[in-house]
């Protein structure tokens, strides 16, 4: 009998024991573990915000958009996910709502992109590129020469571009996707006014402009003290720049010497309407050259309606100088309403006219816009 | 008490309320069959059709209402009737075999009365098989220890249960047989050489068992699960390791009754039968557990005592075997749910959902009652 009782009573105390020990000292292990057993953690994805052309319809440019803009305002764009917990039973089964925090949605980003500009811009590439059989590389850039914006981009990924190219010395994308406009390549013939060692420095060559899109092309200026006996003629060989650093050089040129850094945005607005961030075209430098100079650059892009670069000097820049097939450019300023562009076309693999041709059509098509929209 | 009036000598005197049931045996086993109801009633409470607190109610009911009949028993009357209780648990027993026998996770071991309706015959033959092996180990009048012809006795007629129980298959309950057996002859007072000739049995049996690939390999991934929880963690060990997250979960204080997340999400399987300790576990905490353990405790002690002052001994035995038999079942049961015993399908005795079981053990605790008013006086 008092086996019995020492057998029962050892059973119950070792019972005890173990219970004190699941529940007690590893009680909160435990306690953890089933907590984490019951709960599916959910994430609630935020609506992303939207891109806006300046008037306010959504910006419809793909590779503009998706590559560009929303990679470089992706966190503002996003917004946060929600996080929602659900309790679920042992089956996986969700048997309620035990917590949850909203998705903030993104903001909705508004750019200075003129819509109709920007479809101009792309019909006329695109009619560039009809000539030479090849769709990819150019580039329009139109640039708004008092404030900086951005009124219009169109242009091709440069991945291929720096295939088909050849290489890098002609094409300087860092191997990832780019707009055309970013692109570094060889600047033609008359564009040595501004492309000149001794002012690209000051008009902002040989670096990124800082643009709010990824994958910028700082170009290349070369270094005077190793051409100290070549400038300008002979150095422009190794000058490489892209339809952008040339765009805001020439806007530099038509507004006094403000160099912006380029902006397509011009405002993050919250879902509630309030305004999250207004972006501004920074000042990127001021351009010290002499008024003759701007003069004379302003004098060449308003007088000649359209300043054919390449064919001003001969077939410099245009067809292989360098052993390969070069790049058309051209560049005008467009006075439209209360707005003065600064256009920059460039069409790779082209014979000498052909970004002239475009820059023309840019020329006449966007005065009239501006008329259209002032109904006149 | 003395109560005015004519002093009845009618058929129904040994019913009369003068002679309550003793309170030790009653108050612990009403409390564990009361807190059983209120686990199931919280173990099912995400099955809003279920029914099974109704019928566990009306078993607890029909259990208390045996338990006082049995109680009222004359020891030496419930022995009159021992050849016939034990035939007729044996005979259930087969029955369960036979195309009447229901399987039910994966053990034939129900007899269907009908829709929904059925009962455990290896419960009944608990009893049944203490009354016989009390009957035999208790035999002599003169209160001296049983010769080695009772006690080879006893294990013949405890075999056949065991054997039958074993094939249906439901190991548990074999050994609860097995256990109360040892029990009721070392209770007995049996030579020790007995004892040992039985443990040397035991010992010879397993290694045949072994052998002959009787251990089959669930049971070898149970015991494996034992000391290696992680090893099986979808199969043996998902049931093992649920089941000590569901307890260990509830701490000090416990969830609250109704309000434990591991119950409501059904994590562990067979929580309102024989994993109904882990709703105490996580829902009542140790506050909780440590009570139920402690009335089981307490239920244990006063058999003890009466297995200890019994003046017969076959009171003597057949009080100890119901403590065996209780002790074993619920030390398998808690330690199983905690993780100190291989898992084995046996019912927390009082608590776990299972009418046979209940009424089973409730007329167990009626055993103990009549061992205990045989050794009061006559009124």
């Amino acid at each position: 009998m008092a086996l019995l009782a020492v057998v029962v009573s050892s059973m119950m105390l070792s019972v005890l024991g173990r219970l004190w020990h699941l529940q007690i000292v590893d009680g909160a292990y435990y306690a953890r573990a089933a907590a984490d057993s019951r709960v599916r953690t959910e994430s609630l994805p935020a609506p992303a915000g939207l891109v806006l052309a300046a008037d306010g319809s959504p910006l419809s440019s793909g590779a503009l958009v998706g590559q560009g803009l929303e990679t470089w305002y992706r966190a503002e764009l996003a917004g946060r996910a929600g996080v929602r917990q659900l309790a679920v039973d042992s089956r996986g089964t969700v048997t309620g709502v035990m917590g949850e925090s909203a998705a903030l949605p993104g903001s909705t980003l508004t750019t200075s992109i003129d819509p109709r500009i920007q479809r101009l811009a792309e019909q006329t590439l695109a009619s560039g590129a009809a000539k030479t059989g090849r769709a990819i590389g150019g580039a329009v850039v139109v640039l708004e020469a008092s404030t900086g914006r951005v009124a219009a981009l169109a242009g091709h990924a440069g991945r291929e571009t720096a295939a088909r190219h050849g290489g890098a010395a002609e094409v300087d994308t860092g191997g990832l996707p780019s707009s055309g406009a970013l692109v570094a390549r060889r600047p033609p013939g008359s564009a040595r006014v501004i492309t000149s060692p001794a002012a690209a420095t000051a008009f902002g060559f040989g670096r990124p402009t800082g643009i709010d899109l990824p994958n910028e092309a700082a170009g290349a200026v070369p270094d005077p003290a190793r051409h100290p006996d070549r400038p300008s003629a002979s150095g422009q060989d190794e000058v490489l720049v892209t339809p952008l650093q040339l765009a805001r050089a020439y806007a530099a040129a038509v507004n006094g010497g403000t160099l912006f850094s380029p902006r397509l945005a011009t405002a993050l607005v919250r879902p509630d309407g309030t305004v999250a961030r207004t972006v501004v075209p920074p000042v990127d430098g001021r351009v010290a050259v002499s008024p003759e100079t701007l003069r004379g650059v302003r004098h060449a892009l308003s007088v000649n309606l359209s300043v054919n670069l390449s064919a001003s000097r001969s077939s410099d820049g245009t067809l292989d100088a360098y052993g390969g097939p070069g790049a058309s450019w051209s560049a005008c300023y467009v006075p439209a309403g209360r707005s003065r562009y600064v256009v920059v076309v460039m069409v790779p693999w082209s014979g000498r006219d052909t970004a002239g041709t475009a820059a023309r059509a840019m020329r006449e098509g966007i005065p009239r816009l501006a008329d259209a929209s002032t109904g006149t | 008490m003395n109560v005015p009036g004519p002093r009845s000598q009618a058929w129904w005197a040994p019913f009369a309320p003068r002679t309550p049931l003793d309170a030790g045996l009653l108050l612990p086993a009403g409390a564990l069959a009361a807190i059983g109801l209120l686990l199931l009633s919280s173990a099912t409470r995400t099955d809003p059709g279920s029914a099974l607190v109704q019928r566990q109610g009306l078993s607890v009911c029909l259990g208390l209402a045996l338990m006082w009949v049995v109680s009222r028993a004359e020891p030496k009357v419930l022995r009159a009737y021992v050849p016939a209780v034990y035939l007729l648990g044996l005979a259930a027993l087969v029955a369960v075999l036979t195309p009447l026998g229901r399987t039910v996770n994966g053990s034939q071991a129900w007899i269907a009365l009908g829709p929904g309706l059925g009962f455990q015959p290896s419960e009944f033959a608990k009893v049944s098989t203490i009354l016989t092996l009390a009957g035999v180990l208790g035999g002599r009048d003169d209160g001296g220890r049983p010769g080695g012809r009772a006690v080879l006795l006893a294990l013949t007629l405890a075999a056949p249960p065991v054997i039958l129980i074993a094939l249906e298959p439901d190991f548990g309950t074999a050994l609860v047989f097995c256990a109360v057996t040892i029990g009721m002859i070392t209770v007995s007072g049996a030579r020790m050489r007995w004892l040992a000739g039985i443990a040397a049995l035991s010992a010879l049996g397993l290694a045949l068992m072994w052998r002959l690939d009787l251990v089959r390999p669930y049971q070898l991934r149970r015991l494996s699960v034992l000391f290696h929880p992680e090893a099986d963690p979808l199969g043996s060990g998902y049931h093992a390791a649920q089941s000590r997250i569901a307890v260990g979960s509830g701490e000090v204080f416990g969830t609250g009754l109704f309000r434990g997340g591991q119950t409501a999400g059904r994590f562990v399987p067979e929580q309102h039968t024989d994993f109904i300790f882990t709703v105490a576990g996580e829902e009542l905490g140790f506050l909780g557990t440590a009570s139920i353990v402690l009335l089981v405790t307490l239920l244990l002690w006063r058999g003890l005592w009466i297995t200890a002052v019994s003046p017969s001994s076959y009171g003597t035995v057949l009080a100890g075997g119901v403590v065996c038999w209780l002790a074993f079942q619920s030390f398998v049961n808690l330690g199983m749910t905690l993780g100190i015993v291989p898992i084995t399908g046996l019912p927390l005795p009082f608590v776990s959902y299972g009418g046979s079981a209940v009424i089973a053990a409730l007329a167990a605790v009626g055993l103990l009652d009549a061992v205990k008013r045989a050794r009061e006086p006559v009124p």
